[in-house]
C-alpha cells in the first residue's frame, strides 16, 4: 500500500508537467487576460513579460526557460502557493477554500442521496430481475445516464421554480433555485429548500450509475454456489440477501463509490453555475471566462490530486473489505 | 469480483452452434430496445442530413413581420401560426424547428468526427502499446494516466476558453471543437486496445503470422486488430453518445460551437433567458439531445450483448 501512494506521487507531477506546459504554451500564455484589454499597449505586454519572469535570459532557448519555470513553479506549489487570481483578486488557494465548503455541502448531500437511492433501487431492481418493476428502474437508470445535467437543471427550474407543481386543496410546491440562501438572517428550512433542486441535478448521473452498478454485482452474487447453499439451509430470504448477498455484492460498489467521487467534482460545475451556487465549481467556471490561467491551473490541479486519492481510496477499500485480495 | 462456478445449467443457447454473423443479427435482433433505438438514429440522422429541404425557414432568419419582440409560441399553443412556426420561434424570431434540424447536424457530426479521431489515435496507441511491451507500453501508459486524472469537461472547458482567450470566442468553430475533444478522449480506447493486444500477441495465429515473415505493422493491423475489434466497436458508440453530451455541455456554457450556428447546447443557453414566458425554447432543444443520446445509449448496450455477452 505504501508503494502505491508512493507511485502516485511521479504521477501527480507529471500531471502538473503536462498541465502546465500545455496552459503555458497556449497562445497569450498566461498574459492571455491581458491581450484583450484595448487599454494595455504591446509595450505594456513586454514591461509585463520581463516583470514576471516570462522572458528567457539572453541565450537561452524558450523551451528550456519554460521547463526552467516550471521547476520554479513546481518550488511555490509545494510550500502552498499557486499563484494569484486574476479574476478575484486574491490569491488561488484562499480563493478556492473559501469557496470549496459551498461545494462540499452541495456534495455531500448529493452523494448521500444518491448512495441511499441508488443502492436502494439497485437492489430491489436485482431480487426480482426482469419483472415490471426491474424494467421500470433500470429504464430510468438509462435516462438519468443520457440526460444532459444542464437540461435536466433547466427543465426542474421549469417545473418547480418558473411554475411550480399545483397540488390539491391550492398548494403549490415551489422552490428558489438560485443562491445558497435568501438574503434573511440564517434560516435552515430556508438553506434546505435551496438546496433541494441542485441536489437532484448533482444527484442523477450518480444515482443512475450506483444503482446500474448494485443491481449487476448483486445479480452475479446471485448465480454463486453459496448463496445456494445458504438457501438449501433454509434460511429466511431477507438473511440470505442481507448477510449472505450484500456483504459480497456490496465490494465491487463500494470502490465504483470512490472512484465516481471526482466525477461528482467535475459535474458540479455545470450545476453550480445553473444555480448560482457560490462554490469551486462556479468559481472556475468565472475564471474560464476571465483567462485567468493561476487560477485554472490550480483548480485542475485540485481534481486530478482528488481523482488519484480517490484511486488510492478504492484500493484500499476493496483490499479492507475482500480478504482475498492482497496487494503486495 | 465474486467468483462464479464455471458449470451452469442452460450454458448454451442454440445460436451458440451459427456462424457468428448470423448470431451477432440474430441477438441484436432480440434486443427490442436497440432495434428501437436504431430507428429512432435513423430518423434523426435523415432529419440532419435533409436539413436544407426539411427546415421550412433559414436557421438564423428572423420573421421580422410576426416576431415582435417575444418568443412565439408553437403551433399548438397558439394555432394563427400554425403556418408559419410549427414549434415557434426563439428569442429573436428565429423558426425553433429550422434550428432544431441544423443542431441535429452539428451534434451528430461533432460526436462522429471526434469520435473516429479519438478511435484512430487509441487504437493505434493502445495496440503498439499492448504489441511492443516494455518502454513503448510504459510510456504511453503513463500519458493515458494523466489524461485518466483529470476528469475530461473541466480539462476541455480549459482548453477552449483558452482558445478562446487567444483570439476570439469565435475562434472556437466546429473544426477544433472536434480536434479537442478527439484529442483528449482517446485513452480510454486505448487502454481497451492494449489489454486486447497483450493476450493477442501470444495467441498461436500471432505466432504463425510472425513465422511467415509479417513485418509488425501488418502482423498488428491484419492479423491481430480484426480479433481486437469487438470491444472498440463497442466503445465507440457509447462514446458517440458521450461526445454529444460534451458538445451540448460545453455549448451550453458558452466554450463550444457558437451563435449564431445553432446547437442544441447554445440554442438551450439563449433560452434560458426566456424561461419564464417561453418553455417551449427550453423544452424541444433538449428532448432532441435525450432522443439522440438515449437510442445511441440504447444501440450500444444491443452491440454489447450482441457481440460478446461475456463482456459485461
Amino acid at each position: 500500500m505504501v508503494r502505491r501512494t508512493l507511485q502516485s506521487i511521479p504521477l501527480l507531477l507529471l500531471i502538473s508537467f503536462i498541465l502546465y506546459i500545455i496552459l503555458n504554451n497556449a497562445p497569450g500564455g498566461p498574459l492571455a487576460p491581458y491581450l484583450q484589454n484595448p487599454h494595455i499597449t504591446p509595450a505594456d505586454i513586454a514591461r509585463l513579460k520581463a516583470n514576471l519572469g516570462l522572458t528567457p535570459p539572453a541565450g537561452v532557448p524558450d523551451w528550456l526557460w519554460t521547463i526552467v519555470r516550471y521547476f520554479k513553479w513546481l518550488g511555490q506549489v509545494l510550500q502552498g502557493n499557486f499563484g494569484y487570481s486574476t479574476s478575484n483578486s486574491q490569491p488561488v488557494m484562499q480563493a478556492i477554500l473559501e469557496r470549496l465548503p459551498a461545494t462540499l455541502e452541495l456534495m455531500g448531500a448529493s452523494f448521500i442521496l444518491s448512495v441511499v437511492i441508488g443502492l436502494a433501487a439497485g437492489i430491489f431492481s436485482a431480487i426480482k430481475p426482469y419483472s415490471f418493476s426491474d424494467y421500470f428502474i433500470t429504464t430510468l437508470a438509462f435516462f438519468g445516464q443520457s440526460m444532459p445535467v444542464f437540461w435536466f437543471a433547466l427543465m426542474l427550474q421549469l417545473l418547480f421554480a418558473v411554475h411550480g407543481i399545483p397540488l390539491p386543496f391550492g398548494y403549490i410546491i415551489q422552490t428558489p433555485s438560485a443562491g445558497m440562501s435568501s438574503m434573511d438572517a440564517f434560516n435552515l428550512g430556508d438553506r434546505l429548500s435551496h438546496l433541494v433542486l441542485p441536489v437532484i441535478v448533482l444527484s442523477l448521473l450518480s444515482l443512475a450509475l450506483y444503482s446500474r452498478f448494485m443491481r449487476s454485482s448483486l445479480l452475479e452474487v446471485m448465480k454463486t454456489d453459496y448463496m445456494r447453499t445458504a438457501a438449501a439451509k433454509g434460511l429466511d430470504f431477507p438473511t440470505i440477501l442481507f448477510k449472505h448477498g450484500l456483504k459480497n455484492a456490496l465490494i465491487p460498489v463500494v470502490t465504483i463509490l470512490a472512484l465516481s467521487l471526482p466525477g461528482v467534482l467535475g459535474g458540479a460545475i455545470v450545476t453550480e453555475t445553473i444555480f448560482a451556487w457560490p462554490g469551486a465549481g462556479r468559481m472556475f467556471y468565472n475564471a474560464l471566462q476571465q483567462s485567468d490561467i493561476a487560477l485554472m491551473m490550480g483548480y485542475l490541479l485540485i481534481l486530478a490530486f482528488f481523482v488519484v486519492f480517490s484511486n488510492l481510496l478504492a484500493d484500499v477499500l476493496y483490499a479492507w473489505l475482500d480478504p482475498r485480495v492482497k496487494y503486495d | 469480483m465474486a467468483t462464479t462456478l464455471p458449470v451452469q445449467p442452460n450454458v448454451f443457447q442454440e445460436d451458440d452452434f451459427q456462424s457468428t454473423k448470423v448470431t451477432f443479427w440474430t441477438r441484436l435482433r432480440r434486443h427490442r430496445l436497440a432495434v428501437a433505438g436504431f430507428v429512432v438514429l435513423t430518423l434523426i440522422v435523415l432529419a440532419a442530413v435533409f436539413a436544407k429541404w426539411l427546415a421550412p425557414f433559414d436557421p438564423n432568419a428572423i420573421d421580422n413581420v410576426h416576431w415582435l419582440g417575444n418568443p412565439l409560441p408553437p403551433c399548438f399553443v397558439d394555432g394563427s401560426l400554425c403556418a408559419k412556426h410549427l414549434l415557434g420561434t426563439d428569442e429573436v424570431g428565429r423558426d425553433l424547428l429550422s434550428r432544431l434540424l441544423f443542431g441535429a447536424r452539428i451534434s451528430l457530426t461533432v460526436g462522429v468526427f471526434a469520435v473516429v479521431m479519438e478511435v484512430v489515435i487509441g487504437t493505434f496507441l493502445g495496440a503498439i502499446s499492448g504489441y511492443y511491451g516494455g518502454w513503448i507500453d510504459y510510456v504511453i501508459m503513463r500519458i493515458t494516466d494523466v489524461f485518466l486524472s483529470i476528469p475530461l469537461l473541466p480539462l476541455l472547458l480549459v482548453l477552449t476558453a483558452i482558445v478562446a482567450a487567444s483570439s476570439s470566442k469565435a475562434a472556437l468553430n466546429f473544426g477544433v471543437i472536434v480536434l479537442i475533444i478527439g484529442a483528449l478522449s482517446w485513452p480510454n480506447v486505448a487502454r481497451l486496445v492494449r489489454a486486447s493486444f497483450l493476450t493477442l500477441r501470444e495467441r498461436e495465429f500471432a505466432e504463425a503470422a510472425r513465422a511467415l515473415g509479417n513485418n509488425d505493422m501488418r502482423i498488428i493491423f491484419r492479423h491481430l486488430l480484426p480479433n481486437a475489434i469487438a470491444p472498440i466497436i463497442v466503445q465507440a458508440t457509447l462514446d458517440v453518445a458521450n461526445v454529444i453530451v460534451l458538445e451540448s455541455t460545453l455549448s451550453y456554457l458558452g466554450f463550444g460551437i457558437q451563435p449564431p450556428t445553432a446547437s442544441w447546447g447554445n440554442m438551450l443557453a439563449n433560452a434560458q433567458a426566456t424561461l419564464q414566458t417561453a418553455w417551449w425554447a427550453a423544452v424541444f432543444p433538449g428532448v432532441g439531445i435525450l432522443l439522440t443520446v438515449l437510442s445511441i445509449n440504447y444501440i450500444g448496450d444491443g452491440l454489447r450483448d450482441a457481440l460478446d455477452p461475456n463482456m459485461r
